[in-house]
This record gives C-alpha cells, sequence and structure tokens, in this order.
C-alpha cells in the first residue's frame, strides 16, 4: 500500500473513533444520570449499551469508506484539487496525466495530512456527559433521589427474616421480602449525605430521620413496625410499605404483617441506636494552668489548641476575665478574644494557636487572668458547648506588701513609718558594703538617716514600755519619706519578722492604753489604735501587768542595745553599730516567741452536775415522738422474676401459652430491652427469643431454655434476708425442748 | 402333732360329721346280728376306716411342716462372679429374678433361706423377707453421687447448698450445678481420688419452683450424666419486729433501717428521757408498745433490746417477756453490751468467758468482725450457736439471743455492706417466731419415683382431714400411732414432675413434690437401697424361726383305704356265702 493510502485509512479510522466516541460520551451521559437516579449499575449499563446501539445504528460509522474520506478531504483541502480520488486507484490502471497527479496528490497529502480535521461534537458530547454526571450528584447530594436498595441483592443475613406465628397454617407460603431497605436522613447541619443500607440493625445520630421501606412479592394485609411498646402501621404503596420515624432514644424493633389468610408473621428483633452528637474535643498544650510573669519581664501566653468534634465546631472563643484590684474594690472585665490562626466553620478537626499578650489585655501588675476555651459544635437547635478548665495568669505585684498579723485577726497593725530592727541590720550592711562606691556625704547621710530609724524604733517601743516621750516618735515630714522608703525597701522585708514585731506591738500597745485610761490621760495615739475594736483582753491572763513585767526588762535592755546601735549610726560608723543592732534583734525575737498572741480553742467545757440533780429538770415541755414511715424499696425486675417462673412451669410441661403469659413476657422483655441497649452482644439474644414468645403460640424447650439461661444472668444475685416462718406442731420436739429447760 | 392338723374345707365338718356319724350309726345297725361277734368287730371298724376317709376326701385335712428350702433372689447390680460361685455351690437352688414391686409369696413359698444378690430389694418390698433367713451379698458401692443433701424448700436470697458424695469419679471430670435454663452456677473438678465429697453453692434469686441440675462433664465439656435438683424457692416472708432502746444507737438506727428497707416491719421504741419515747413505726401501723406485756407482744416476731434496757425492765416485764418466749414462741435478741456480759440478770443468762481477742474471724468475710471481749462457753443443752458470732438459747417455744458483734454499723459505712447484711440477716433469722400453722404437710422420703409409694405425713389438729392431690382424686389418711395430730398417708405418683397435695380442710396446706424418673438419680437410690438392705437383714439375726406350712394330705390314700374298706365289706359277705 501508498504511503497515501496508509493515510487514508488512518484518516478513515481516526473519523470512524470521533463518531463512536459521540456516541459514547451521549451513552455515559445518560447512563451516569439513570445511574443516579435509579442507583442500579445493571440498569444504567443496559441503558449504555442500548443508547450505544441506537447510536451506532443511526450513525452507522461501519459505512464510512475511504472514498468518504477521499470525498471530505477534497472538500476541505483545496490543494488536493479534488484528486484524493486518485490515490485510491491502481498506479496500472491510470493515464500518465492521471498517474503524475497521483503522485503529487499523493505527496500534498503527506504535507497536509495535519490539516485535515473533522467536523465534530466531541467536546458538546463531553460537555454533556459531564452535566449529566453533575445533574445526578446533585440530585443525589440533595436527598431528592434516594438510592434504591440494590434489588434482590440484599446480602442473605441481612435479609428480614420472618417466622410464621401459628403452626396450623404453615402450608400457606410464607410472602418474601424482595426490597428492604433503611434510609437515615441525618439533620441538616451535619453535612451528610443520607445513608442508605438494607442493614436492619442500625445507628444513627441524635435528629435523625429514619425511613423503612420493605417490599413483599405478594400483598399482604398489615405491616407493622413494632418499636419497644409502640405499633407503628406501615403505609402501603401496592406492595410496598414504609414509615418515618425521628428516634429520640435507642430500642429495639421488629416488623410485624399480616397475610392475605391473617396468619401472623413476626420478624427478628432490631437494634435502633441512638447516638448523641458530642461536644467537641478541646486539648490545650503547653499551658501551665497557673502562670505569673514579673513585671518587667515579657508578659506572654503562647499555646496551641486542638479542636475535635464528631460533625464539626461553629464557633470557638477564648473567654477572658481580669481581675483588677483587691478586696472591696475588685473590678472584673470580660473579654472574648479570637485565636491567631484563622479559624475554619464546619471543621471537624483543627489546630489554632494564640499569643496572648498581657499588655494587651491592659494588666497591670497584680492583675489577674483567667481564662477558657469554649467550643460550640454545629449542632442544631441547641449546639453542645464545651469548654476546658480555667487558666491562671497574674502580673506579680512587687509593690503591694501584705503585712497581717496572726492568721485569726484580720488586722494590719504595720505603720507605715517603722522600718524593723531586721530591716535596720539589712539597710547598714547594705550601706557597709556600698562604702567605696558612695562619697563620704552620701554615706554619712544614709548613716544618720539609720540612726534615725534606730530612734524611731527605739521611741515606738520605749511607748509601749510606757515610757513617756516628749516628742512624737516620727514627725510628719519624715513620716512621708520614710513611707517612700520603707515602699522602696518592702522587697526585702520579712512578713514574718514584721508583723510578729507588731503583734508584740499591738499587744503590748494594749496594755499600755489600758493604763492610760486609768490614769484618765487622753493620749492622742490612744485613738488612733487598731487593735481597739478587735481585741479587749482585759482578763487574758497572758497580757496581764506581771506578765508584761517580765518582758520589761527584755524591752529595756533591747532599747539600750538599740541606743548605742543609734549612736553609732549617727556617728556614721555603721560597723561598730551592728552588734548592737544584732543584740536588739535577738532580744526583740526572744520577747516576740514568748507573747504570741494565740487564741485559746476551747471547747464548750459544762459545769459539773451534781448526781443527785440528774433527770430532775422539768420534762412538761417534752413529748414522745412519733413516726411513721414506708421504706420498703421496689422490687427489682419483677417481671423477669415472673416470666423465670413461669418459664420453668413452661419448660417442664410444654403447655400452650395463654395470653397473660405473652403479656408477662413482653413486659419482661421491656425490662430487658433497658440492659440489653446497654449490652446488645450480651442480651440480644435473649430478648430476641422473648419477644418470640411474647408473640407465638407455640414454645420449645430449646427456647425456653435460651430465654431462661439469658433472664438469669441479667438478674443480679439476692441478698440473704430474714423471714418470718412457720411450721407445723410437733409435740415432740416441744416436750424436748421442755426437758431441756429443767436441766 | 394333733394342733397340726387341720382341715382345708373345715366350714363342712358339722354337717359331715353329722352325716357321717348317722351313717355309721345305720352301717352298726344293719351289722347287728345280735351278738358282738368276732365279725361284727372286724366290719365295723373297716366300716369306720372306710367313713373317715370318705370324710377326709371332703374336709381335705392338712398338715403343719416344717419348710426348709433355698432359693438366690437376683436384684439389680449383682455381680457375675458371685452368681456362678453361688450357683456351683448350690445345685438345687431356686434362682429368682427380682424386679421392683414383685410378688415373692409364691416362689419363695416353700423357701426359708435366701440369698439376696446385688443392691437389693426396694424398701417397700423388704416385708416379703421378713420371715426368711437371708445371706445379703451386696454389690459394690455403685459410682455417681451416692449421697445428696441439700435443702429442697429455700428461701429467696438464700444460698443453695448442695452437698454430697461422689464414689469413684473420673480424674479431671467436673461436676456443674446448673440452673433451670442449664448455666452452670458452681463447679468443681475431681481428683484422682476413690470418692470425691463436693460442695456447690448458688444465689437463688427467683421464687418459684425450678428444677436444677447436677451434671457431670468430662474434661472437653461433653455432658455424661444430668441428675435433676429439684428445689422449691420461696419468697420473703416479713417479719414484725420490736426494738427497745434506752437511748437512740448507731447500732440500732443501722439495723432498723436494713431490716426497714427490705420490707420488714419494725417498730423501735427509744427512750429519750424519763418516761418519753420516739417511737418509730416502719412499714406498719401504729402498735400499742409503750409496755412490755405479753399482749403487745403477741404481735411480734422477735424482741430486741439492747444490754441497758435489758437490766433496767422491771420484775413484771420481766416475767411478760419470759411468758411471751416460752409460751408464744418470741425471739428476744439482746444487743450486746459491756453490761450485759459482765453482770447477770434474772432473765436470761448467755454463759459467757472473758478472752483477750477483740476481733473475730468469719470465713466468708475478708474482714475480722470487731467484737466484745468475750466467747460463749457453749456447755448449755438449748443453747445453739449461730456461726461464730451469736447464740441463742431455746426457751419453751422462743428463744433468747444474743451476739459478741462491736459496731457492726462500721461495715455498712466501710461499704461492706454484704458482710453486713448477711451476719444480721443470718442472726433475726435465726431468732423469729416460728408460726403454728393450724396444718402441715411433711414427709419422710427424699426422692420420690414414678410408680412407687410416697409417704407424707399431714399434721393437723383437725378431725379426719383428708387429701387431695392436684388431679383431684382423694388419698385417705391413717392416723398415726404415736403422735395423735400426724395422720399418714400414701400415694403412688403416675407422672414425673411436679406435683401437689392439698390438705381437704385447707387448700393454702400443700406440699409439692417432685417425682423422678425411674431412670434418675439411680446412683443414689441403689446406694440407699444398700443401705437400707443391709439395715433391715442385720435386724434378723441368728437361726431363722423355725417355719411351717400346712400342707395337705394327699387325698388319693384316703381314697385307696375307702376302696379296700368298700370291697372289704362287699367281698367278705360274698366270699362267705360261696362257703
Amino acid at each position: 500500500m501508498t504511503e497515501a493510502k496508509k493515510i487514508l485509512y488512518r484518516l478513515l479510522v481516526k473519523w470512524r473513533a470521533i463518531k463512536i466516541s459521540e456516541i459514547l460520551l451521549f451513552g455515559i451521559g445518560l447512563s451516569v444520570l439513570s445511574y443516579f437516579i435509579f442507583f442500579n449499575f445493571w440498569g444504567a449499563f443496559t441503558v449504555l449499551l442500548t443508547l450505544l446501539a441506537v447510536g451506532l445504528v443511526l450513525a452507522k460509522p461501519w459505512r464510512m469508506s475511504l472514498k468518504d474520506v477521499c470525498g471530505y478531504v477534497d472538500a476541505h483541502i483545496s490543494q488536493m484539487e479534488n484528486s484524493t480520488g486518485l490515490l485510491l486507484k491502481n498506479k496500472e490502471d491510470l493515464s500518465i496525466l492521471a498517474k503524475i497527479q497521483q503522485s503529487k496528490i499523493s505527496k500534498e497529502l503527506g504535507n497536509y495530512k495535519g490539516e485535515v480535521r473533522f467536523k465534530n461534537n466531541l467536546g458538546s458530547w463531553f460537555l454533556f456527559a459531564l452535566g449529566c454526571t453533575a445533574v445526578g450528584v446533585f440530585l443525589y447530594s440533595l436527598g431528592l433521589v434516594v438510592p434504591n436498595s440494590q434489588n434482590n441483592g440484599i446480602p442473605e443475613d441481612e435479609v428480614i427474616n420472618f417466622q410464621l406465628l401459628d403452626s396450623v397454617a404453615s402450608t400457606v407460603t410464607v410472602p418474601k421480602i424482595i426490597e428492604q431497605k433503611v434510609s437515615v436522613q441525618y439533620p441538616d447541619y451535619t453535612n451528610k449525605s443520607t445513608l442508605v443500607t438494607s442493614k436492619m440493625n442500625i445507628e444513627v445520630l441524635e435528629g435523625s430521620r429514619v425511613n423503612w421501606k420493605i417490599q413483599f412479592d405478594k400483598t399482604v394485609n398489615q405491616v407493622l413496625l413494632q418499636k419497644g411498646g409502640d405499633s407503628l402501621p406501615m403505609v402501603s404503596n401496592g406492595n410496598t410499605y414504609s414509615v418515618s420515624i425521628t428516634p429520640d432514644y435507642s430500642d429495639f424493633y421488629t416488623f410485624t404483617f399480616f397475610d392475605s389468610v391473617e396468619n401472623k408473621y413476626v420478624s427478628d428483633l432490631y437494634v435502633l441506636e441512638v447516638y448523641k452528637d458530642e461536644p467537641p474535643i478541646i486539648r490545650v498544650e503547653e499551658l501551665p494552668q497557673f502562670s505569673s510573669f514579673d513585671f518587667d519581664g515579657p508578659q506572654l501566653l503562647e499555646f496551641s489548641t486542638g479542636l475535635n468534634d464528631d460533625f464539626g465546631v461553629s464557633e470557638v472563643a477564648i473567654v477572658a476575665t481580669v481581675s483588677k484590684g483587691t478586696g472591696e474594690s475588685v473590678k472584673f472585665r470580660e473579654e472574648r478574644l479570637g485565636f491567631d490562626t484563622s479559624f475554619k466553620k464546619n471543621s471537624k478537626n483543627q489546630e489554632l494557636y494564640k499569643k496572648l499578650d498581657l499588655h494587651d489585655l491592659k494588666m497591670e501588675p497584680g492583675d489577674e487572668l483567667y481564662f477558657y476555651i469554649e467550643a460550640t459544635d454545629t449542632k442544631r437547635p441547641e449546639p453542645n458547648i464545651a469548654r476546658t478548665e480555667t487558666y491562671f495568669s497574674v502580673i506579680k505585684d512587687t509593690v503591694t506588701d501584705l503585712f497581717a498579723v496572726e492568721g485569726t485577726l484580720g488586722a494590719d497593725l504595720m505603720p507605715d513609718y517603722f522600718r524593723s530592727q531586721r530591716q535596720l541590720i539589712i539597710d547598714t550592711e547594705k550601706l557597709i558594703s556600698e562604702k567605696s562606691k558612695i562619697d563620704k556625704k552620701e554615706f554619712n547621710f544614709r548613716s544618720n538617716e539609720l540612726g534615725f530609724d534606730q530612734k524611731a524604733l527605739r521611741l515606738k517601743y520605749g511607748e509601749f514600755m510606757g515610757d513617756e516621750s516628749e516628742s512624737a516618735p516620727a514627725p510628719a515630714q519624715i513620716n512621708e519619706t520614710s513611707s517612700e522608703e520603707g515602699n522602696l525597701l518592702a522587697g526585702y522585708a520579712h512578713d514574718h519578722d514584721g508583723d510578729n514585731e507588731h503583734n508584740l506591738v499591738a499587744d503590748e500597745d494594749h496594755g499600755h492604753e489600758h493604763e492610760h485610761e486609768h490614769e484618765g490621760d487622753s493620749d492622742t495615739e490612744e485613738q488612733e489604735d487598731p487593735l481597739e475594736a478587735y481585741v479587749h483582753n482585759h482578763e487574758d491572763p497572758e497580757a496581764s501587768t506581771l506578765f508584761a513585767n517580765s518582758l520589761k526588762s527584755k524591752l529595756k535592755q533591747a532599747m539600750a542595745e538599740m541606743w548605742e546601735a543609734e549612736l553609732y549610726l549617727r556617728l556614721f560608723q555603721p560597723e561598730k553599730s551592728l552588734p548592737y543592732q544584732y543584740k536588739a534583734l535577738k532580744l526583740i525575737q526572744e520577747i516576740k516567741n514568748s507573747a504570741r498572741i494565740y487564741v485559746h480553742r476551747i471547747g464548750f467545757d459544762p459545769p459539773p452536775i451534781k448526781e443527785d440533780k440528774r433527770l430532775t429538770g422539768d420534762l412538761k415541755e417534752i413529748n414522745n415522738y412519733t413516726k411513721n414511715e414506708s421504706l420498703k424499696s421496689d422490687v427489682a425486675y419483677p417481671y423477669i422474676k415472673k416470666a423465670i417462673a413461669r418459664l420453668e412451669i413452661l419448660r417442664l410441661s410444654p403447655d400452650v401459652l395463654v395470653s397473660g403469659d405473652r403479656e408477662l413476657f413482653a413486659k419482661a422483655g421491656s425490662e430487658l430491652a433497658v440492659k440489653a441497649i446497654a449490652q446488645p452482644g450480651k442480651y440480644l439474644g435473649t430478648l430476641q427469643e422473648l419477644k418470640w414468645l411474647s408473640e407465638s403460640g407455640k414454645v420449645s424447650v430449646e427456647q425456653i431454655n435460651l430465654v431462661l439461661r439469658g433472664l438469669n444472668n441479667v438478674l443480679p444475685d439476692q441478698k440473704p434476708l430474714p423471714s418470718a416462718k412457720k411450721s407445723g406442731v410437733d409435740k415432740i420436739n416441744e416436750l424436748f425442748i421442755e426437758a431441756l429447760n429443767d436441766d | 402333732m394333733i394342733s397340726d392338723l387341720n382341715f382345708l374345707n373345715i366350714h363342712w365338718l358339722v354337717p359331715l360329721l353329722t352325716g357321717a356319724i348317722l351313717v355309721f350309726v345305720v352301717f352298726i345297725w344293719k351289722e347287728w346280728s345280735g351278738s358282738f361277734g368276732k365279725r361284727f368287730m372286724v366290719n365295723v371298724v373297716v366300716g369306720f376306716v372306710a367313713l373317715v376317709s370318705l370324710l377326709c376326701l371332703f374336709l381335705k385335712p392338712t398338715l403343719q411342716k416344717e419348710i426348709n428350702g433355698e432359693a438366690v433372689l437376683i436384684t439389680q447390680g449383682f455381680e457375675k462372679e458371685q452368681l456362678d460361685s453361688v450357683k456351683k455351690l448350690n445345685k438345687g437352688r431356686k434362682f429368682i429374678k427380682y424386679f421392683p414391686g414383685m410378688d415373692l409369696s409364691a416362689p419363695l413359698d416353700s423357701v426359708s433361706n435366701v440369698v439376696v444378690l446385688g443392691y437389693g430389694l426396694k424398701g417397700y418390698d423388704l416385708w416379703q423377707l421378713r420371715n426368711k433367713e437371708v445371706v445379703f451379698k451386696a454389690a459394690k458401692v455403685p459410682k455417681g453421687i451416692t449421697r445428696l443433701n441439700y435443702v429442697v424448700e429455700n428461701r429467696v436470697g438464700n444460698e443453695l447448698v448442695v452437698q454430697g458424695r461422689f464414689e469413684s469419679p473420673t480424674p479431671k471430670n467436673r461436676l456443674v450445678l446448673r440452673n433451670s435454663g442449664g448455666s452452670g452456677l458452681d463447679s468443681l473438678v475431681f481428683e484422682n481420688n476413690k470418692f470425691e465429697t463436693f460442695q456447690l453453692k448458688a444465689n437463688l434469686k427467683v421464687e418459684g419452683k425450678y428444677v436444677y441440675s447436677l451434671a457431670e462433664k468430662d474434661s472437653t465439656g461433653k455432658i455424661i450424666n444430668v441428675e435433676p435438683l429439684p428445689i422449691s424457692v420461696k419468697g420473703v416472708d416479713v417479719m414484725k419486729i420490736l426494738m427497745v432502746n434506752e437511748f437512740p444507737s448507731f447500732e440500732t438506727k443501722y439495723l432498723k433501717n436494713f431490716l426497714a428497707e427490705n420490707g420488714h416491719e419494725i417498730v423501735v421504741r427509744s427512750k429519750l428521757t424519763k418516761q418519753k419515747y420516739k417511737f418509730e413505726y416502719f412499714n406498719t401501723d401504729r402498735l400499742p408498745v409503750a409496755s412490755l406485756n405479753q399482749e403487745n407482744l403477741k404481735k411480734f416476731d422477735v424482741l430486741v433490746l439492747d444490754d441497758l434496757t435489758l437490766f433496767n425492765l422491771s420484775r413484771a416485764e420481766k416475767n411478760e417477756i419470759s411468758k411471751s418466749v416460752s409460751e408464744d414462741g418470741l425471739g428476744v435478741f439482746v444487743q450486746p453490751g459491756d453490761q450485759l456480759f459482765s453482770s447477770s440478770n434474772s432473765m436470761v443468762d448467755f454463759d459467757v468467758k472473758k478472752e483477750n481477742k477483740g476481733e473475730l474471724f468469719i470465713v466468708w468475710s475478708d474482714r475480722n468482725l470487731e467484737k466484745y471481749p468475750y466467747r460463749f462457753n457453749n456447755s448449755r443443752l438449748r443453747g445453739v450457736p449461730v456461726e461464730n458470732y451469736a447464740y441463742v438459747l431455746l426457751n419453751g417455744k422462743g428463744k433468747f439471743g444474743t451476739s459478741l458483734l462491736k459496731n457492726t454499723y462500721q461495715l455498712v459505712l466501710e461499704g461492706k455492706s454484704n458482710v453486713y447484711e448477711r451476719v444480721w440477716s443470718t442472726i433475726i433469722d435465726k431468732m423469729g417466731k416460728k408460726y403454728k400453722e393450724s396444718s402441715s404437710f411433711s414427709s419422710p422420703d427424699y426422692t420420690v419415683y414414678v410408680n412407687e409409694p410416697y409417704k407424707f405425713i399431714l399434721n393437723t389438729d383437725a378431725e379426719n382431714p383428708g387429701t387431695i392431690h392436684s388431679k383431684g382424686y382423694q388419698i385417705t389418711l391413717k392416723r398415726s400411732l404415736i403422735m395423735k395430730e400426724d395422720w399418714e398417708g400414701i400415694t403412688y405418683p403416675r407422672e414425673k414432675g411436679w406435683q401437689t397435695l392439698y390438705s381437704s380442710k385447707d387448700s393454702t396446706v400443700m406440699l409439692n413434690y417432685f417425682v423422678l424418673d425411674t431412670t434418675e438419680w439411680k446412683s443414689l437410690a441403689y446406694n440407699k437401697m444398700l443401705r437400707h438392705n443391709k439395715l433391715f437383714f442385720n435386724d434378723i439375726t441368728g437361726q431363722a424361726p423355725i417355719k411351717k406350712f400346712s400342707q395337705e394330705l394327699n387325698p388319693l390314700w384316703f381314697f385307696v383305704a375307702f376302696i379296700l374298706g368298700m370291697g372289704y365289706l362287699w367281698l367278705t359277705p360274698k366270699l362267705r356265702s360261696l362257703n
């Protein structure tokens, strides 16, 4: 074959392929659509074949010949000079002119073969097929079309198994199921497509709508769906029966129907398990429950949060509360903060990150931040809300310095302008260590200041001692500076020193004040006494003068040491002052330890009663007291117990069940169902058999044994109880015991 | 010898004798020839003999004869070798195959000595060998359960305890106690022993009549043998309990709560102060309990007192309580206290001894129980210990009881309610009054088989009581010779399974019994037969009494004598005339 002929052949093949492809695309489009409508693979395939056949018959691609190709080429490529047909002819049959033309054309064909473009609609057919598929998917996802379960394709073990209740009519041909399906339409918010299955044991999400559809091969009378104690009639449509419900709780169900001659059939028992939409799960990583920040350092909290939910999270927020101030002046401010990473709505699983700067929350030292993360899922109408535990964060407040007396006394008795002996020692030591760094004037000034503080302290103690001083211990102007200094130094202070010392101060102060009262002297300080309102210990033996006297000598000694210390400080010799300060501190501590304030914890100590006075009180007002109560508890599983007793009788003498039995077994069944929902694997078989017993008229010993075994397992062990007893008169026994009594 | 003579047709004696005398007189008159000749004398004698012979032909005389025949009675379970050796030894012996209920009078008619081979005869057949000398060659004890003990009539909540003995068990095999549905409740694996004593337990959960079973399974779980175990489970009957306390205590509070929550009728009287009381009524209407007298106490099953109340009782109250106990069957439980054990009181003495132990070990509890440092001497004849923690003294129809336990409510607080409940259930149950029923059934027979006699006793005060079977037929009763309230009856069950007998006077009085098929509990039945037979034949000690039987004299002799006599009397005149 010549080169040109080969090209023509290829063109022919291509042309045919195009034609067939068009038909194929058309067929595929329609068959895919039909599949989505009918959900039948083989049906769709048949549609495809039919369409292909019809298309082929109409288009007849086999009719296309090389001549047609030549004609097409001639018509579309002018360079071929209408001579393409020559290429088909044998060289020998042609005239010379024709031969020349043929060879020319064959060359031309080689050159222009690429330009031969068959007019086609492949693109549009492709779009058509795509469109059909899209329409199908759209219809399916909208739930407008529900997949038809595979006809007769129900797996063997899933076919609803009906049993005839009365054996009498066993000759009747049993109506068969030819189609069974359950479709579960999830609530809208889940965005889940409708689930269709032929399995009758189903798990559905709370709020879903469940539709059962069963089709029989012949007419039956009435089909019921029995769920728990309810019987729902199924709506018939020819031989197809359907019913829809929105179940609220897990339960068991069966189908029953009557055939044309009123025989009753019951199916196996199936589980309808309703599960709840779980609230979102929030994981917080790298975040301690408590964190504190220094004022000057960075105040950043960084953490990432993982969110999980079964159907998607709709909202997440950090709920932060900032508290400012303390005590009565505390103020709260709440804010809802977002995450740094953008939150994807309806996502089931995502990681979020947050960098929380406490400055942005306008937090100041001492402020506290409480926050937790709250996530809401997509559930409607009432979403599930989950929240984490609360995290605490605080910016350390280095300024406030809380002094308290003993925990039991909520009064802060620290006069601001006082510095404790320990503070003085610390300051003195600091001054000594800094001696080389600071100039002499500064050194002397600070030493003098310390000397003043030492004096103030001494005077204060002296005041408690009862030494009346001419001058106030701390003049007002110094008060301010000292107070500032005191605040600055507060960081060095030791709480326990301070408050303990001040307990002592307060104590002694009060005693002192007491004296004043007796003297009738109205001291100005007396009014300021902060303990006045809290303490009133005139009668406390430990606050008596006798006791205080022993302390006084020690205090005096301490004051003497203070005096010496002050002297050396004033002389700008803090080194020499230190030993005295230490001595003073030691003494003060000793006093403190021996004179702690404590509250007596004494129980009620009644006065002794004289024996002869006992039980001689006036009892007129006291009456007999009578109480009537019924404490009987309900019997657990009453019907299961009755059913066991009845089944045992039936087991030994298989008898025909009476209607009372059926009722009993049905009630026992509902008791068992509660258990079975929790553990279907264990009790479903029993429940199924029990259901049978409650429906059918005949029983077999095997059936009864099975049910008995199951029911016995359900019952908890019975505890032993005392019981009244009855017995006949046994004269011999009585005589015997009487004889024993006489021994 | 003459005393041994008797006549079968003795009732014809008088007419026949009269006739014979008449005939004889006629004969003498006819023979009389005027003189007492030699011929006359001979004829008279011959005539007399012939007449007596004739008379004897009709009267059929019998003579007592000694019996000395021997027989071998072959019963179920005989061993072949034993039978062969017996056969070899005594060739002339009769061999009788025994089956239950057979009539042995004919085959053992002329037999005085009997050898019994095998398990022996059924109890109801033994009487037939009463007058024979019997050698009982017992078969070996059968394989399987040969002894069984369990309470057939039980109560909900109690433990079903099945005890027994399994003869020559196969090692590795299992014995399983199963409930009526067939699920295993308790089991035991046999070891390589000659016999195995077993104890299987199960909690009884539901009232009703059930047939539990004991199944023997091999090591692969295959069932080899199943024996039925009929039980009848009753519900708990409400008790009426009065608790009297000198002051409210935790012990009483928890006890009353436990009892009341389980439906019992509780009345609590606790003293508030002088003459003032707190009365609490649980599950019951108000009852007069202000004074403890016999009338008020009659309504209660149990009276619970604390020891202080006991000591503060007046003499009159003590009398009334004692009377209630001995006459009405009241149970008095004294809540223990130091005073109870250390000092004595006039009403009851539990006889305790001090010991140092302050704790008590109880087999079924994992925690030792706190107790008072005493123990019961248990030296009283009428004292009944309740496990190891309580003690009951029978007193007339009722009883006094106390326990050693201290602060048992702690058990509840520790969450060991089961121990607490079991301890107190046992004690209170033991203390309970036994109500005398107007009628009640009982039976000495443990196992009942189809078509075998079942004996029962109806205990009643009623005159001429009767019994009706659930199928409707009546069973007449015979009054017992010893106890005038006992009426004995026998029935022969026709069908297996549960059956019921009712008293004809009161249909609420009934007896449930389970009739077994003859194939069931064979080993047990055989072992019972073995023991029963051994006992029975051991009673016949020494030489069997000489036994005689009346044997009819052969009438041929009389006939011959008669013919000869007649022939002589007929022939002699003929011969004489020829001369």
